[in-house]
């Protein structure tokens, strides 16, 4: 099969020169331009995989291993790179999945790349608050909202904040997904607009008719006639209803051509290259499992502009047998990181550099994990209470912005081993969440007005 | 098989390490908790209820008011109301602001009002025997059928499972059994509102959930009263959840931890840690620690798991509960709630007087949730059109429209297809967890549960990505089930119909795995053969037909222009009957009709 380079993304530098070509051919109006809190890099993340350590991960056991046994039981990482300032857990040193045509298309051991990670040990749920938040629902409502009931999902302040740059009216522009929770696409009333898709499934196989053209041509148009027929039916008090939902069939017919694209059937084996990769090289990086799958798909969907893209990873609710299961979990997301490493570095952006240069990759979950003083509880697993084990998130970060940063390998912050008290500065959800939408370029002056972003990490 | 279970429990009572279950697990009855203890007698009522068909007067003769007031209602519109003879406690609660002061309703036709009812009140639209049956019944017996089914009390129990999220991450699995077990109780009219909000207030399976007794009491709070609780109330509330303490339980059979709640004895040494004295005067929680108290690791004084109490230590502990139910609060919120299921609208907050008429009528049927259902269902209200113009903007003068949730959309035309879609469980939100454990318990119970089990072993999860793509089969981790209309549900959505239907024919490709893409036999009247030529004739039967089936009406006069049109042009491209079928299929699923009700 003939390779061939493809490459229909949309550009965001194009945007801007369609829209410097339309302020020359129109008089100059002045007008004033909103000012945000902001970082050193503000704008310059086109995209960000937002992944969840799902059901709650010992951090300590894997991005803030430099702390005592009875908080890291497995040891540290051996051969880590010296730049590497914090603690790598033994478990993600597993190179088992690493093979030979792996490293060839440029894939590395997880303890190799972690002098490009930075990471943050201390994020809190609540600063200033007694305890930790350690059940399940309040503590994931704070990861996916920024606070224990919030009424927006951190997609949807990411689909709000860069409306402009979704809503431009050319080409259509995948806007932020989520592959799991619906809370990250949580949206008050104000806001419900910008609520992100929620996608299930881990590829596009399924969009295998072009919604653009269901009908055969003797019957196109008839369906907008009947919604037409049926919109006029009802109480005009009632129509915004059904007006919205014609309006997203005629916005899905826009999207149509994007789904069913080939290039978004990751799964189909092929050998067309697109952006530097083919899909058959893909697979061979990220292999078949749903979490690499996920990843594979989402660099897809990036090729379409998507912002941002969440989705889960493993399950860390080890109450039992952690002992025994956590290696196995965190050897797929080692591997899934390295893949998307490797693969961000060979995809060619279409504003320049690769799509490594354009990406922010940040890990999360809602809480860490505790076994109130001991190695592991009685099953051989951990749990979530109120202590510091819990209380503390540790995000890895990577991508081009934390190399071009110079940060790679450094932690912001960082805990006594013994106790696990925090000896350096702590961050909240909020100041995270809010720094990712500077860092994105977004809007985020509505949201968290008691939190700026920081720039302790990027400037 | 229960006094078995129950003297078991009782006697296995030793916390080792962690807590550990007793050894009995049954998998067609893995419920455990005070749901099994409340419920177990005759009805509350006989289950017939008044109100189901009265007479909806005309308009009073005077000047309805404007849109942004409700009007007054003088001496003669009160005469008029009283003269109505109405007794449905909607209808009366309404007419005041309604036909007493010259406003009307929008009559609706009997296929309207019959989606509606089977949508709401058993969770799909009927299908084209039931429109030719059931449907053609007066309101009050198809409400009275409905009721009486297996399919309202599952439908539901599906909607209490988002309110209190189950999640066998969160709770146990055998917790939210339990609690499924009383809502279905509830809804057969064996338990009255105030003992099932008791009895909720202090179950495991929602208590489990949050973290301290300010969580649990702000939880609680806010969902019985409809607000969040002001500090002093959670506060003072939280004095009565002060015993409950999280932890986690070896479930021996099922191999697995479980997340459980246990009850410390602090109380014991001072009672006003327990004693609340905002809600009915001093109320005072008063549990004796026993020998079966015991240390755990998670906990350093001894901790009673409450799966090993009494019938009588449950009643304690849903002092609570009891005490929110008798505020007046407590009432309003709960009718305003069931209210909101049938309306798309806040009807209570736009109409007290309905709210206050609604309790009244709870009240006189023992407590009966079935009762509210039923004069909501046969309400004036409820049943008028959505269509139409009216003379006012009031929002009670025409009827609700909503979308259907992704289940009824699915279920809906699920049961067109000549084998189902599949499903899931609201109980077993994560699945998986019952097949790694690698205990033959879980499995089974699994195995017992709505999701489909593949020939593999594996569990078929296609209906639930769909489903999940639209905001149903929630896995309730933090929220639950939801309606969106986004680009890629109405995509997939259209993907989905675009296989089952198969609407074009240069445009078809099965990667589904379905083996449920629709027949011609399936499209088609009798008589009509696939490849036969298509008649004008034949293009109005072949359209009333899927109408009915699909949108559960039949075809309207002001529709056959268009049905005639796309007739002439499959006729001018030499298209047969069955593809015409398919393109009405499509066209009818896709549509915003099928969508909203």
């Amino acid at each position: 099969m003939s390779k061939k380079k493809k490459n229909n993304g949309v550009s965001r530098r194009s945007i801007i020169k369609g829209a410097i070509g339309a302020m020359a051919a129109s008089p100059f109006i002045w007008i004033p331009k909103p000012t945000y809190s902001q970082t050193a890099i503000r704008g310059r993340v086109k995209h960000l995989i937002y992944i969840r350590l799902s059901g709650g991960f010992r951090f300590t056991s894997a991005f803030n291993g430099n702390v005592s046994s009875s908080y890291n039981p497995y040891g540290t990482a051996r051969n880590v790179p010296q730049a590497t300032e914090w603690g790598v857990g033994r478990l993600l040193g597993n190179t088992d999945w690493l093979n030979q045509e792996r490293v060839d298309l440029g894939m590395k051991s997880f303890t190799e790349l972690t002098q490009n990670v930075a990471v943050v040990p201390c994020v809190d749920h609540e600063p200033g608050s007694a305890n930790a938040d350690g059940n399940h629902g309040s503590a994931l409502d704070r990861f996916l909202t920024g606070q224990v009931g919030g009424d927006n999902g951190f997609l949807t302040m990411v689909n709000y904040g860069l409306r402009d740059y979704l809503q431009n009216g050319q080409d259509a522009i995948l806007p932020a997904i989520s592959f799991d929770e619906a809370n990250i696409g949580k949206a008050s009333a104000q806001f419900a607009a910008y609520r992100p898709p929620i996608f299930r499934g881990d590829g596009f196989e399924r969009f295998s008719f072009s919604s653009a053209n269901p009908l055969p041509s003797w019957a196109q148009g008839f369906d907008e006639t009947h919604d037409q027929r049926f919109t006029e039916s009802i109480h005009p008090e009632l129509r915004f209803k059904s007006l919205a939902y014609s309006q997203t069939r005629l916005a899905a017919k826009k999207f149509a051509t994007i789904f069913s694209d080939p290039i978004l059937k990751t799964q189909n084996g092929s050998d067309d290259v697109v952006d530097g990769l083919s899909n058959n090289q893909l697979e061979t990086m990220f292999g078949t499992d749903r979490f690499q799958q996920r990843l594979a798909l989402t660099l897809r969907l990036l090729h379409f502009g998507a912002p941002a893209v969440y989705m889960n990873q493993g399950n860390y609710d080890l109450h039992s047998n952690e002992e025994s299961r956590l290696g196995g979990v965190l050897e797929e997301l080692v591997h899934g990181l390295s893949a998307l490493e490797a693969a961000l570095k060979m995809l060619i952006h279409p504003d320049g550099g690769s799509y490594w240069d354009n990406t922010l990759i940040v890990l999360g979950s809602e809480f860490g994990r505790t076994a109130r003083g001991q190695e592991f509880n009685s099953a051989k697993g951990s749990d979530h209470n109120n202590d510091l084990a819990t209380r503390w998130l540790s995000m890895p970060m990577m991508g081009g912005i934390v190399d071009q940063s110079g940060i790679g390998g450094k932690q912001f912050g960082s805990v006594r081993p013994s106790d696990l008290q925090a000896e350096g500065k702590v961050y909240s959800y909020r100041t995270i969440l809010k720094t990712l939408l500077d860092a994105l370029g977004a809007d985020h002056s509505p949201f968290f007005l008691a939190d700026a972003p920081t720039t302790d990490f990027f400037g | 098989m229960k006094s078995i279970k129950a003297s078991l429990i009782l006697a296995f009572a030793v916390c080792t390490a962690a807590c550990s279950t007793d050894p009995v697990f049954d998998h067609d009855e893995p419920w455990r908790g005070p749901g099994d203890w409340v419920g177990n007698g005759a009805t509350l009522t006989d289950g017939i209820f008044v109100g189901g068909n009265d007479s909806i007067p005309g308009a009073r003769n005077v000047l309805p008011p404007p849109s942004d007031t409700l009007g007054v209602c003088d001496a003669a519109c009160r005469q008029f109301c009283e003269s109505a003879r109405l007794s449905n406690p909607i209808n009366l609660g309404a007419c005041k602001h309604l036909w007493g002061v010259g406003l009307s309703v929008q009559t609706t036709n009997d296929a309207e009002a019959c989606k509606r009812i089977f949508a709401d009140m058993i969770g799909r639209y009927p299908n084209q025997d039931e429109l030719g049956s059931v449907c053609q019944e007066t309101t009050e017996n198809i409400v009275y059928s409905l009721l009486n089914s297996d399919a309202f009390v599952s439908h539901q129990q599906r909607r209490y499972s988002d309110t209190f999220l189950y999640n066998t991450q969160v709770t146990s699995v055998e917790r939210i059994y339990d609690l499924d077990l009383l809502v279905k109780k509830f809804h057969l009219g064996l338990v009255p509102v105030d003992q099932f909000a008791a009895v909720v207030a202090s179950h495991p399976g929602y208590l489990r959930r949050f973290n301290s007794p300010q969580d649990i009491a702000g939880a609680v709070f806010n969902l019985f009263m409809g607000r969040p609780a002001f500090e002093f109330e959670k506060a003072d509330l939280a004095r009565l959840y002060h015993p409950w303490v999280a932890g986690y339980v070896d479930h021996i059979a099922l191999n697995m931890r479980l997340p459980d709640s246990f009850l410390h004895f602090e109380c014991n040494d001072d009672p006003t840690l327990c004693t609340s004295s905002l809600f009915s005067g001093d109320q005072q929680l008063d549990l004796k620690e026993d020998w079966r108290a015991q240390k755990t690791e998670f906990h350093g004084d001894p901790v009673l798991w409450t799966g090993i109490l009494s019938p009588d230590e449950w009643h304690q502990l849903q002092l609570p509960g009891r005490l929110l139910t008798q505020e007046p609060v407590f009432w309003e919120a709960f009718v305003d709630d069931v209210l909101s299921h049938y309306f798309d609208y806040p009807l209570g907050e736009v109409l007290p007087s309905v709210r206050e008429k609604l309790i009244e009528y709870l009240f006189i049927h023992n407590g009966d949730v079935r009762a509210l259902h039923f004069a909501i269902a046969t309400s004036a209200l409820y049943l008028q059109s959505n269509k139409g113009l009216t003379e006012t903007a009031h929002r009670y003068t025409f009827g609700p429209m909503k979308q259907a949730p992704a289940r009824v959309w699915l279920d809906t035309f699920s049961q067109n297809l000549n084998s189902p879609l599949g499903g899931c469980d609201h109980r077993l939100t994560r699945p998986y967890d019952f097949i790694s454990g690698g205990s033959l318990s879980a499995y089974r119970l699994l195995k017992n549960s709505d999701w489909p089990i593949r020939d593999n072993g594996g569990i078929d999860q296609r209906y639930s990505e769909i489903a999940q793509s639209m905001g149903g089969c929630s896995d309730n981790e933090t929220s639950g089930s939801f309606n969106i209309v986004s680009v890629l549900s109405t995509s997939a959505q259209a993907n989905l119909l675009a296989e089952m239907c198969r609407p074009n024919p240069d445009n078809a490709e099965n990667l589904s795995g379905w083996p449920n893409m629709m027949e011609a036999t399936d499209l088609l009247p009798s008589g009509i053969e696939a490849e036969s030529a298509l008649t004008a004739t034949n293009a109005r039967t072949i359209h009333q037909m899927l109408s009915q089936k699909f949108l559960s009406r039949s075809t309207q006069a002001d529709e056959l222009p268009n049905v005639d049109a796309l007739a002439e042009s499959c006729r001018g491209a030499n298209c047969t009957a069955e593809e015409f079928s398919r393109v009405i299929c499509y066209t009818h699923l896709t549509s915003a009709e099928f969508l909203f009700y």
